[in-house]
């Protein structure tokens, strides 16, 4: 596919708070577009595969770029904020380390610094590195939009591959994550392993609530990434553990199931059976890294 | 339509009137003749429009210039000080880091940035805060060595 370094013609239009911003978007419904890091959208715009009329920037509305933590809200985090910021924030290394190690996985240094975790939950790639650990932590969406709020579990954000439940004039304005547990163990670990420029092959998140006396899962939550049109609960797996002691036959059944569920296509990154293999193995992996650190906590 | 904006670049304030499509990148090179951030590929892949934005590296190929108002911009023009090159720029030269040079600003705004937040990096860091950069002759192993070499440098003085 071939794409042009300019990009197509667009206004801009930079609100003063997101109700304006929703309104705005809102009164041109197909033609206005949200920009936040701009590492998808205007990719997309040089390859003339979106050619907005206008920009909606976020960039003047600062509450948009906090995160907050409190122990009984839990953590707070703005659409605008980098994953560079997420990386590395102290709160969030301490007490949600998956979230901050995917986003550290997220392709280049100059991209952490631009592209923000809202972009990647709102352009609803299935292989969106912060959304299966957040995915896994139970996160929660608040869309603005021009007339009321609400409130959606982050999961049910996803409708297929590049496409969202936003409605017209709905911005995407915090991701709310609660505060797990005591005895839980959360990591998210990715194909390719090492970050540069390959998006994620395969992605799986893992959180692991264990009952502190019996040993047994209390909870748990097991997310696959780029292996479907959307990041998917693979709830069989998570169904199999769920009460159980975790030993390694159990785990073993549960990747099995993994990979059973996920629904990968083949394309220039891998095959399909590679994905589903690899399913198998990074959920085996994560389950085991996940039960470690719930054991030792 | 155009509109107006100042832009803070390496010290100095420059006002230059922009559409909404204008990229940074665009800017830099085309408006005020700054043509050492170099474009490569235009998607945010190569590294070769790196500028250091409020002193983080960012691909100028995918930032609107309407967007970095009020922010500062800082180019490999802006490095050297009074005629003299900064250390990284000279161990670039001292170790053969440099081949055709179309990488060497990005490379060395990148690295700047990291000896900026971490003066004492170990080789994998080099690496990793280097690895949004490509360079397509060197091997990047000297480059590597170049951006230790400034390290230590810097250190000493
Ligand atoms: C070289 C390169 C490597 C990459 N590697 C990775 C990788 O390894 N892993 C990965 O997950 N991604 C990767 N990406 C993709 C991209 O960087 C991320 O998805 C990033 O988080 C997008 O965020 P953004 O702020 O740049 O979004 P934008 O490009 O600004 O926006 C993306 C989409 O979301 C919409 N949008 C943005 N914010 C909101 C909001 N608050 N409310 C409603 N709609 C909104 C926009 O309208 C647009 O449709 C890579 C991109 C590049 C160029
Ligand atoms: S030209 Fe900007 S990253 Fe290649
Ligand atoms: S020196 Fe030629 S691309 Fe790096």
């Amino acid at each position: 596919m071939i794409y042009l370094k300019s990009l197509p013609t667009f206004e801009y239009f930079s609100p003063q708070s997101l109700k304006e911003a929703c309104s705005f978007l809102k009164a041109h419904e197909n033609g206005a577009k949200i920009v936040a890091g701009g590492t998808d959208l205007l990719i997309d715009m040089k390859y003339r595969k979106v050619t907005p009329r206008y920009l909606v920037g976020l960039r003047t509305l600062p509450e948009l770029s906090r995160v907050t933590f409190g122990d009984q809200e839990g953590l707070r985090i703005g659409a605008m904020v980098t994953h560079q910021e997420i990386m590395d924030g102290p709160i969030i290394n301490e007490k949600f380390k998956s979230i901050a190690l995917a986003c550290s996985q997220v392709g280049t240094p100059q991209i952490r610094n631009m592209g923000t975790v809202g972009g990647n939950v709102c352009n609803a790639a299935p292989s969106a590195d912060s959304v299966p650990p957040l995915m896994a932590y139970s996160a929660t969406v608040t869309i603005a939009g021009a007339e009321s709020d609400r409130v959606l579990p982050l999961e049910e954000m996803f409708i297929g591959p590049g496409e969202n439940c936003l409605k017209a004039g709905e911005i995407l304005a915090e991701i709310r994550v609660p505060v797990a547990p005591p005895h839980t163990g959360a990591v998210y670990v990715r194909l390719p392993a090492r970050t540069g420029k390959d998006i994620a092959a395969v992605g799986v998140a893992v959180l692991i609530t264990l009952d502190p006396t019996s040993g047994a899962c209390n909870d748990v939550k097991i997310v696959l990434g780029a292996v479907a049109p959307t990041p998917i609960r693979s709830r069989k797996a998570e169904a199999a553990l769920n009460g159980e002691k975790p030993g390694e036959d159990l785990i073993n059944r549960a990747a099995l199931l993994s990979a059973d569920e996920a629904k990968p296509i083949s394309d220039v990154r891998s095959s399909l059976d590679y994905r589903t293999e690899m399913v198998r193995v990074l959920t085996g992996q994560a389950l085991n890294q996940a039960l470690a650190i719930a054991r030792a906590s | 339509m155009k509109k107006l904006i100042q832009l803070k670049i390496n010290g100095e304030t420059a006002e230059v009137a922009v559409e909404p499509r204008t990229t940074l990148l665009h800017v830099l090179r085309e408006d005020l003749g700054l043509t050492g951030t170099k474009e490569g590929c235009g998607i945010g892949d190569c590294g070769a429009c790196t500028v250091l934005l409020d002193g983080k590296p960012v691909a100028s190929c995918l930032t609107l210039a309407v967007e970095v108002r009020d922010r500062e911009v800082l180019t490999i023009e802006g490095l050297s000080k009074d005629g003299e090159l900064h250390p990284l720029q000279r161990a670039f030269i001292d170790h053969f880091a440099v081949q055709c040079g179309f990488c060497t600003p990005g490379m060395i705004l990148s690295a700047k940035a990291l000896l900026d937040r971490n003066p004492h990096p170990v080789e994998e860091e080099v690496r990793q805060a280097l690895s949004g950069n490509l360079c397509r002759c060197t091997g990047y192993v000297k480059i590597v060595e170049a951006v230790l070499a400034a390290a230590e440098y810097m250190q000493s003085q």
